[in-house]
C-alpha cells in the first residue's frame, strides 16, 4: 500500500486507461453489463466474483484498471510489483490521465460486451450527441452511449466519476476503489495483471482516441487482444468476454456509487453537465457497442488532449498505410491456390490494413475466386475482411460477435468479419464454384452472416480480455492479426513469409483479358488471319506472296552464291537480298502481311517495333546474338540445314521510327546485323524516300505496298458491316474509305464508330461523315505543286485550302512552285501565247513577291507573315496559272544551283587569297578578268609545245603561288557550258608530265596549307611521288612535319612543300632523321619538324643561288 | 612571269600614270602627317589598290612590301569557327571581312581590337599608327559596318583605317562621315590607251593607236581588262592585226547570248532555257546585278524609245527587288518573264500594223 500512496495519482491515471482501453476493446459487452447493473444492484459484486474467478489474470489487469482503489489491493497481491511498475509508467504519462475517464467506460463494455448486444441504436445515439453542445466527438459519443445504454452509462460514469474523483477528492477516488476493491479482493489473483493492463490500456486508449470513435474502438480493442498472446485461445476468449460481462456489472456498480460521487462540486463543470446527461439517459437502453462506451467516458477535459492524439495516431497510420501499399508485412504470409471460382456468390468487402495482403490485391482475390468486391458493406455482403483501422462505418456494420451468445443489435447488417487469416483459410479450403463449406466455421454463401458472427464472435471475446491483461502497449496496431490467429492459430501469421502479391495481380490481368475479348476493336477482330485475308493480296504477283516466296526460299538461297540484282529489275525474287523492306503508307496491312507470311511458313517471330528501344548498343547486344545464333539442334541431328529446329524471322518494324537519341545509330547496326544475319530480317516503314531508309533500302529486298483501291477495301468492309449488322450503302462507304484515304485501318475504326451510334447511314452522311474523318494528309511537295496548279482541284477548294498547300511545307513549297510553273498549261490562256506569256510573267513577279516576304520572315523573324507569303506563293500563283502540268513536276534546280554556286564561290575565294600578293584584284575581279588570261598563261604553254611547255606552266603556277588544286578549280570555274573543255587540246602524256613536274618540285607558297583536309590530300600525292622515286620518302615526312605545325604563323612564309632532288640532297639526311625520329614519338615532332623547314630553307637558298 | 598587269603596276605614287593630281593630294596627305582614315572608293579596275599600297609605301617605306599572309581563326558566339586569311606586313594588315560571311562583324571587332591596341613601341621614325585594310566594305553587312563606327574614333591614335568599296551606296552614312572619301574614277579611254601604249613599249612589242582604242573601248574603261586583253591578244596573234578579234571573257559571251536568246523566243519553254542559263551565270558567281545590267544592255539593242523606257525600269526594279530579296534568281526570272510577255505583245502588235 504505501509505494502506491505516492503513485496513486498516476495509478488512477493508468486505471481511466485501462478502463478506456477495456471500454474499446469491449464495447458491446458494455450494454449487456449495464443491463445487469440494472437488473441487480447487489449482484454485481458477486458477478465481480465470478468474473475473478472464470478471467485469466489479464482479465484481472482489466478489472483493477476499472476501480482504482483495486490497486491497492492488487498490491497485496502477488503482482505488487508490476503494479508499481505500471504505476511509474502511468507517472510518465501524466498526460495520459484525461484518458482514464474513457477507459472506465471501456470497462463497462467489457462487461456488456458478453451478455447483451443491443448497438443497433448507435447512429440514432449519434444524432442525438450532435444536437447537443459538445464539440468533442469522443464526448459526444458517450452521450450516445449513455443514451443507448443506461446501464454501461452508469459505469461510465462511475469511471468517469472516479477519474474526476482522483483529482478531485481522493475520498471519491477512495470510495470508488472501495466498490471495485471488493471486486477485486474475490479476484486477488487477478489485480496484478491488472497494473500492466493499465499501462496497455493507457496506449491502447491513445490509439483508440484517435481513431474514430465507435468503429474505431473497437478495432482498438481487437488489436490489444491480437498483441496479448494469451488472448489467442478462444476458449480464453469466450471465458473472457464473460468475464468483462462480469465486470462491466461491477464496474456498473462501481459506476453507480461514483454517479453518486459525481454530485459532488468538486467535478470540473463539463464533467457534471455530462453526467447528468448520462443520468437521463441511462434510463433508455444500454449502448450497442462497446466502442459507444469509451467514448462516453471521455470527459470534456480530456476530449482536447485526446482528440489530439486521436488525430495524429490517425495520421500516423493513415501515412503509414499509404506507405505500405496498404499492407503491413507484404507477402508475409503464402495466398493459398483456392479451386477455380471458390468464392463464387461471396461479396467480400475488403477494409483496413491487412497482413500480408494490399488491399487492391486481397480484392483481386476476391475477384480471382468469382467473388464480388464492393467497396461498401450492404446487405449483400457475405463478409468483411477487416484489418487494422478498418473504416468505422464499415466495423459498424459487421455482427458485434461479442461471445458465444451473441445478441446483435437490430440495426447491424451482421456481416460476419474476417480476419486475413480467415480469408486465406476459405480461398484454400473452399471447394470449386459454389463451394460452401469453408474450413473455418464460415458460412455458406447462402446464409454466411449467422455463421460469421458465431465465429467472430469466438475470437472477439479472447482479443478483449487480453488487451485487457497484455501489459505491451505497442500492440495497439496488431489486433487485426489477432482477429486472424484466433481461428487459424494465433502465431501463423508472423511466420508466414512467402510473398502471395503476385498472385492477385495476375489474376486480375487475365480478368482484364476476357473483358477484353468480349469487345475487341474492329480492327483486331477482324484482322487477317491468313494471308489471303489481306486486302489486295490474294493475286499471285501480290506483295504477299512475293514475301512469302522470299521467305520461304531464304534459307536455300543462302547456300547458293546469288548476284545483286539490277536495282530495277522486276522479276527479282530477292534472293539475293538477306532483308526485306515492305514499305507503304499506314494502314494497309505491312505488319499483318508480315506476320502471317512467317506465320504461314511456321517461322517464329522476333519482332522489334518503336516501343523498343533500338539503339545501336542494344541491337547489337540483343538482336545479333539471335541473328547469328543456329539452334543446337541442327548439329544434334547432324544435317546442315536447319530443320531440326524453328526457323525463325526478325521483324523490325517501324524502322523509320529508328530516330532521335535513343536509336541512335540503329540503322547502322540494322545493316550491319542483317549483312550477318542467319535468319531473314523483314524491315517494314512507311516512307521508302526517307533518309535514313535509303541507305537501309539498299541491303534489302525492296517490297512497296500500294494502297489497295476502293473496291477490294470496300468489299471487305462491307462483310463485315454486314456480320456487324450496319447496313451501309456502298457508296456511303466509298465515300467513307476515300475520306480515310484507302487506309483499311481507319475505315475500321470510323466504321466501328458508326455502328455504336447507329445502325445505317445514308450516302450524304457518310459524306459528311467522311469530310470530317478526313485524313489530315500529309502532302509531299510533288502533290502540293499539282494541287497548287490542278484546275481540276481547285474546284472544290477555298482560299483557306489553298492556303493550306502552301503549309504543307512552306521553306519546301515555294522553290516547287517556282520551278514548276513555266510547264503549266494555263487555262486562261486558251492557247494564246500572248497571254500565257502574261501569266507567266505575272506568276513570277508573285514568286519575286514571295521571295521578297521570306527574306523578310527569316531576317526579321515575322513568321506572321506566313499567311502573306502562302498567298503568293501558292494562291496567286495557282489562280493565275490555273490549268495542268504538261510535263514531269521537277525538284527545284535551285537547290543545287544554289550550293553550286556557294561551291565556286569558295573556290574563287581560296584563288584570290592564294594570288592576293601579286595582284589587286578581288574575288570578282579574279572572277571576271583574272581567270582566263591567268588559266591561258599556264594551259597555252601546254597546249602550244606539250611537254616542253610544262616548265613554262609550272612557272607561270608560281609566280601566281598557285598549287595544283588551285589549277583544277580554275579549270572548274572557267569551265563554260558553250564551250569545249579547256583542257581537251592537252595530251594525257603532257598532262601527266605536267603533274609528275609540279609535284617533284618545291613550291614556295606565302600562305600556309593550313586546312587538314588539304594537307591530307597532298599527303596521298606525296605517297605517290615516294613511289616514284624513293629518295623523297624523307622529304615527304618533313613536310608532314611542317603541315601539322598548328601555328601557321610560325613557318607561313617560309614554308616549303618539298625539295627538288639535287637541293634536298644536302639537308634531307637530317631531315630524313627528324622526319623518323618523329614517326615514333608524337610529342618532340613540332620542334625537330621545324628544324627540317629551317634545314629546307637552307636548301631554298641554295636553290635560289643556283638559279 | 606574271601578267603584264601586275608586272607594270605603280608602286609608288609618283608613278602613277593617271588621276595624278588625286596622286599629289595623297602625297601631300603622308608628308603633312595628318592621316585620316579613308575611304577609297571606284569602279574596279581604276587603281584603287594601287593607290593604296604606293600609299603605304609612302607611309612606310619599302619595309611594307614585305607581305605575310595569316590565317586568323575566330570563334563566333555561336560557337563557329571562322578562318580568315590576313596579308600583313610590320606597318599594316589587310583583311577582307567578307571572307567571313555574315559573321563579318566578329571579324572587324575581333582583329581591329587586336591591332589597334596595341602601341606600336618603335616609334622612330615610323609613324605612332598602323593601318588596317579593309576590302570590300560595301559588301559587309549592316552589323558590321555599325561595328566599325565606334572603333574608327576610339583607336584613332593607333590605327587608321582604309577602307575600299566599289560605291559608296551602301556603305552607311556615319562611316563615310568618319573618313575622308577618295574617289578614285575609272580611267578615261586615252588614260587607257596611254598605259597601253607604255606596256608595249616596256615589253617591247609595238601597238597600233586603233587597235589601242579598240582595246580600250572594250575593256570598259576598266584598266586592268584592258591590259589583259592587251597580253592576251599578244599571245594570241602578233604583230596586232588592226581587225584582230579581241577574246572577250567567257562569261560575257554566254550573258550575251542569253539576251539574244530572248530576244529571239517568247515562250514558256524559252523562259526555261533562259533560265538555265541564268543559273549556270549565277552559279559562276557572276554578279545578279551585272547580269541583269548586261542583259538589258542586249536586250535593249532590239527595242524601240517607248519600249526601251519601259523595259529598263522594269529592270531596274527587279534589279531593286533582287537586292532586297533572298534567292536572286527569282527575281531575275521575274524580269526575264515580264520582258518576254511585254516583248512578245510589242511584237504582235507591230506585226498586226504591218
Amino acid at each position: 500500500m504505501p509505494p502506491k500512496s505516492p503513485k496513486t495519482a498516476a495509478v488512477k491515471g493508468d486505471i481511466r486507461n485501462f478502463f478506456t482501453s477495456i471500454a474499446s476493446k469491449t464495447s458491446k459487452p458494455q450494454g449487456s453489463a449495464s443491463n445487469m447493473k440494472d437488473e441487480d444492484g447487489g449482484k454485481r459484486k458477486k458477478k465481480a466474483m465470478v468474473l475473478v474467478d472464470s478471467t485469466d489474470s489479464e482479465s484481472d489487469g482489466s478489472f483493477v484498471k476499472a476501480t482504482p482503489s483495486k490497486k491497492k489491493k492488487v498490491e497485496e497481491t502477488p503482482k505488487k510489483k508490476e503494479v508499481v511498475a505500471s504505476a511509474k509508467k502511468s507517472n510518465n504519462a501524466k498526460t495520459k490521465i484525461p484518458e482514464t475517464p474513457l477507459q472506465p467506460v471501456d470497462i463497462s463494455s467489457v462487461f456488456g460486451n458478453k451478455p447483451i448486444q443491443r448497438s443497433k441504436d448507435i447512429p440514432e445515439k449519434r444524432k442525438r450527441t450532435v444536437i447537443e453542445d459538445h464539440s468533442d466527438e469522443d464526448f459526444e459519443a458517450t452521450l450516445q452511449q449513455l443514451d443507448e445504454a443506461p446501464v454501461t452509462k452508469k459505469s461510465k460514469v462511475i469511471e468517469k466519476s472516479t477519474s474526476k474523483g482522483k483529482p478531485d477528492s481522493p475520498v471519491k477516488k477512495e470510495k470508488i476503489v472501495k466498490s471495485p476493491a471488493k471486486e477485486e479482493k474475490s479476484k486477488s489473483s487477478a489485480s496484478p495483471p491488472s497494473k500492466n493492463g493499465k499501462a496497455s490500456s493507457k496506449e491502447s486508449a491513445r490509439v483508440e482516441v484517435k481513431r474514430e470513435p465507435a468503429s474505431d474502438k473497437k478495432r482498438k480493442t481487437a488489436d490489444s487482444s491480437v498483441s496479448s498472446p494469451k488472448k489467442s485461445s478462444p476458449i480464453k476468449d469466450a471465458k473472457a468476454s464473460e468475464e468483462k460481462d462480469k465486470r462491466s456489472r461491477a464496474e456498473h456498480k462501481e459506476l453507480d456509487s461514483n454517479s453518486n460521487k459525481t454530485s459532488s462540486p468538486s467535478k470540473p463543470n463539463k464533467k457534471i453537465k455530462t453526467e447528468p446527461t448520462i443520468v437521463k439517459e441511462t434510463p433508455k437502453k444500454k449502448a450497442s457497442k462497446d466502442d459507444d462506451d469509451p467514448d462516453v467516458i471521455d470527459s470534456p477535459a480530456y476530449d482536447a488532449l485526446e482528440k489530439r492524439k486521436e488525430k495524429a495516431e490517425n495520421y500516423r497510420k493513415f501515412l503509414a498505410s499509404r506507405r505500405d501499399g496498404g499492407a503491413k508485412n507484404p507477402g508475409s504470409k503464402p495466398v493459398p491456390e483456392g479451386a477455380p471460382g471458390c468464392l463464387t456468390g461471396l461479396t467480400i468487402v475488403v477494409t483496413g490494413v491487412l497482413e500480408s495482403l494490399h488491399r487492391e490485391e486481397a480484392e483481386g482475390l476476391v475477384k480471382k475466386y468469382g467473388g464480388k468486391a464492393p467497396k461498401a458493406v450492404s446487405k449483400n455482403t457475405s463478409y468483411l475482411l477487416a484489418g487494422d483501422d478498418a473504416g468505422p462505418s464499415k466495423l459498424s456494420k459487421v455482427s458485434p460477435s461479442p461471445g458465444p451468445s451473441h445478441d446483435f443489435n437490430a440495426k447491424d447488417l451482421n456481416v460476419p468479419m474476417l480476419s486475413e487469416d480467415d480469408f486465406l483459410k476459405l480461398i484454400a479450403t473452399r471447394p470449386a464454384a459454389q463451394g460452401l463449406s469453408s474450413p473455418a466455421p464460415k458460412k455458406a454463401p447462402t446464409t454466411p452472416k449467422s455463421a460469421h458472427k458465431a465465429k467472430k464472435a469466438e475470437p472477439e471475446p479472447p482479443s478483449r480480455p487480453i488487451t485487457v491483461s497484455s501489459p505491451s502497449k505497442k500492440k495497439s496496431p496488431e489486433p487485426k492479426k489477432i482477429d486472424l490467429k484466433p481461428q487459424s492459430s494465433s502465431s501463423s501469421s508472423t511466420t508466414a513469409t512467402t510473398s502471395a502479391t503476385k498472385k492477385p495481380e495476375a489474376n486480375s490481368k487475365k480478368v482484364a483479358e476476357d473483358n477484353d475479348e468480349v469487345q475487341l476493336p474492329w480492327v483486331d477482330k477482324y484482322k487477317p488471319t491468313s494471308l489471303k485475308q489481306v486486302i489486295g493480296m490474294h493475286g499471285d504477283r501480290s506483295i504477299a506472296k512475293k514475301l512469302l516466296y522470299w521467305l520461304k526460299s531464304w534459307y536455300d538461297n543462302r547456300g547458293k552464291k546469288l548476284t545483286k540484282p539490277y536495282p530495277w529489275s522486276t522479276n527479282d525474287d530477292g534472293g539475293y537480298f538477306k532483308a526485306a523492306l515492305l514499305s507503304g503508307p499506314p494502314g494497309i496491312g505491312k505488319t499483318t502481311t508480315a506476320h502471317l507470311a512467317a506465320k504461314e511458313l511456321g517461322y517464329d517471330i522476333v519482332e522489334m517495333n518503336a516501343s523498343d528501344t533500338r539503339s545501336k548498343r542494344l541491337l547489337h547486344e540483343h538482336v545479333m546474338e539471335l541473328l547469328s545464333s543456329q539452334s543446337l539442334s541442327t548439329f544434334a541431328h547432324g544435317s546442315a540445314h536447319i530443320e531440326g529446329g524453328r526457323k525463325r524471322v526478325l521483324i523490325m518494324d517501324e524502322v523509320d521510327g529508328m530516330a532521335g537519341n535513343e536509336d541512335r545509330g540503329g540503322i547502322q547496326e540494322l545493316i550491319a546485323m542483317i549483312k550477318t544475319s542467319k535468319i531473314p530480317v523483314v524491315c517494314i516503314c512507311n516512307d521508302r524516300q526517307h533518309q535514313k531508309i535509303r541507305s537501309l533500302s539498299n541491303y534489302c529486298y525492296d517490297l512497296k505496298f500500294t494502297k489497295p483501291r476502293i473496291e477490294q477495301i470496300r468489299g471487305a468492309m462491307m462483310s463485315i458491316c454486314f456480320k456487324e449488322g450496319l447496313s451501309l450503302k456502298p457508296e456511303a462507304l466509298d465515300e467513307i474509305i476515300m475520306g480515310a484515304n484507302q487506309d483499311v485501318r481507319q475505315v475500321l475504326h470510323h466504321l466501328s464508330m458508326l455502328a455504336s451510334d447507329k445502325k445505317s447511314l445514308s450516302t450524304e452522311k457518310a459524306k459528311l461523315e467522311a469530310s470530317k474523318s478526313k485524313k489530315d494528309l500529309k502532302l509531299g511537295p510533288w502533290e502540293v505543286v499539282k494541287k497548287v496548279f490542278s484546275a481540276e482541284e481547285h474546284k472544290g477548294m477555298s482560299i483557306h485550302d489553298k492556303t493550306g498547300l502552301f503549309f504543307q511545307d512552306y521553306s519546301f513549297g515555294p522553290l516547287f512552285v517556282q520551278e514548276n510553273y513555266p510547264y503549266v498549261v494555263p487555262q486562261a490562256a486558251k492557247g494564246s501565247v500572248i497571254k500565257t506569256l502574261d501569266l507567266l510573267g505575272r506568276t513570277a513577279h508573285c514568286m519575286s513577291q514571295t521571295d521578297l516576304i521570306e527574306k523578310v520572315i527569316r531576317s526579321q523573324n515575322a513568321w506572321s507573315l506566313l499567311p502573306v507569303e502562302a498567298v503568293f506563293a501558292s494562291v496567286v500563283p495557282g489562280q493565275l496559272m490555273e490549268g495542268f502540268i504538261s510535263s514531269q513536276i521537277a525538284f527545284p534546280s535551285w537547290l543545287g544551283k544554289n550550293s553550286r554556286t556557294n561551291k565556286m564561290d569558295r573556290l574563287l575565294q581560296e584563288l584570290q587569297s592564294h594570288m592576293r600578293l601579286k595582284i589587286s584584284g578581288s574575288k570578282r575581279a579574279v572572277n571576271l578578268d583574272y581567270l582566263p588570261h591567268i588559266l591561258d598563261s599556264i594551259i597555252g604553254p601546254l597546249k602550244r609545245s606539250g611537254a616542253d611547255g610544262v616548265t613554262e606552266a609550272i612557272r607561270a603556277m608560281e609566280s601566281y603561288d598557285l598549287m595544283r588544286e588551285d589549277l583544277d578549280s580554275l579549270l572548274e570555274v572557267a569551265q563554260w557550258p558553250h564551250k569545249p573543255d579547256i583542257m581537251a587540246g592537252i595530251e594525257a602524256k603532257v598532262k601527266s608530265a605536267f603533274t609528275r613536274a609540279y609535284n617533284k618540285e618545291a613550291h614556295m607558297t606565302p600562305y600556309a596549307v593550313g586546312q587538314v583536309k588539304k594537307s591530307r590530300s597532298k599527303d596521298t600525292t606525296d605517297d605517290v611521288d615516294a613511289v616514284l622515286d624513293g629518295d623523297e620518302d624523307g622529304l615527304a615526312g618533313e613536310e608532314d612535319d611542317e603541315e601539322q605545325n598548328e601555328d601557321p604563323s610560325l613557318d607561313a612564309m617560309i614554308k616549303v612543300k618539298k625539295e627538288s632532288k639535287k637541293t634536298a640532297s644536302s639537308s634531307s639526311s637530317g631531315a630524313t632523321a627528324s622526319a623518323a625520329s618523329k614517326k615514333k614519338t608524337g610529342a618532340p615532332a613540332a620542334t625537330r619538324g621545324r628544324g627540317g623547314g629551317a634545314g629546307s630553307r637552307g636548301g631554298r637558298g641554295k636553290k635560289k643561288a643556283a638559279e | 612571269m606574271s601578267l603584264w598587269v601586275d608586272k607594270y603596276r605603280p608602286n609608288t605614287l609618283a608613278k602613277l600614270d593617271f588621276h595624278l593630281e588625286q596622286g599629289e593630294r595623297l602625297q601631300k596627305m603622308v608628308t603633312k602627317g595628318n592621316f585620316p582614315h579613308l575611304l577609297i572608293y571606284g569602279p574596279p579596275g581604276a587603281g584603287k589598290k594601287t593607290r593604296v599600297s604606293a600609299l603605304l609605301r609612302e607611309l612606310y617605306g619599302p619595309g611594307v612590301e614585305k607581305l605575310r599572309m595569316e590565317h586568323q581563326n575566330f570563334t563566333t558566339p555561336s560557337n563557329k569557327k571562322i578562318e580568315v586569311m590576313t596579308i600583313a606586313s610590320n606597318y599594316h594588315i589587310e583583311v577582307n571581312p567578307n571572307d567571313a560571311g555574315i559573321y563579318d562583324r566578329i571579324v572587324i571587332q575581333e582583329m581591329i581590337k587586336n591591332i589597334a591596341q596595341t602601341q606600336q613601341l618603335d616609334i622612330g621614325g615610323q609613324r605612332e599608327f598602323k593601318v588596317v585594310i579593309l576590302t570590300e566594305v560595301d559588301k559587309l553587312t549592316k552589323d558590321a559596318q555599325h561595328a566599325l563606327r565606334r572603333t574608327m574614333e576610339k583607336y584613332m591614335t593607333t590605327c587608321r583605317l582604309i577602307l575600299c568599296a566599289n560605291s559608296t551606296s551602301k556603305i552607311i552614312a556615319p562611316l563615310q562621315s568618319r573618313c575622308l572619301a577618295i574617289r578614285v574614277p575609272a580611267p578615261s579611254q586615252d588614260d587607257i590607251i596611254k598605259v597601253l601604249q607604255m606596256v608595249s613599249k616596256k615589253e617591247g612589242i609595238t601597238l597600233p593607236a586603233d587597235f589601242a582604242i579598240r582595246l580600250a573601248e572594250k575593256s570598259e574603261r576598266n584598266l586592268r581588262r584592258a591590259l589583259l586583253m592587251l597580253e592576251a591578244c599578244k599571245v594570241q596573234q602578233y604583230p596586232f592585226n588592226i581587225k584582230q578579234e579581241i577574246v572577250e571573257p567567257d562569261w560575257e559571251v554566254y550573258l550575251r547570248e542569253t539576251g539574244q536568246k530572248m530576244v529571239s523566243e517568247q515562250s514558256p519553254k524559252a523562259l526555261l532555257e533562259v533560265r538555265g542559263r541564268i543559273y549556270e551565270l549565277l552559279s559562276h558567281c557572276i554578279a545578279p546585278e551585272m547580269i541583269i545590267k548586261k542583259l538589258l544592255k542586249e536586250i535593249l539593242k532590239n527595242c524601240d524609245g517607248q519600249l526601251k523606257a519601259e523595259i529598263t525600269s522594269m529592270a531596274a526594279y527587279y534589279e531593286h527587288r533582287l537586292c532586297l530579296g533572298n534567292k536572286v534568281i527569282f527575281h531575275i526570272e521575274a524580269f526575264v518573264a515580264k520582258f518576254m510577255a511585254i516583248y512578245k505583245r510589242f511584237l504582235e502588235e507591230s506585226f498586226a500594223n504591218i
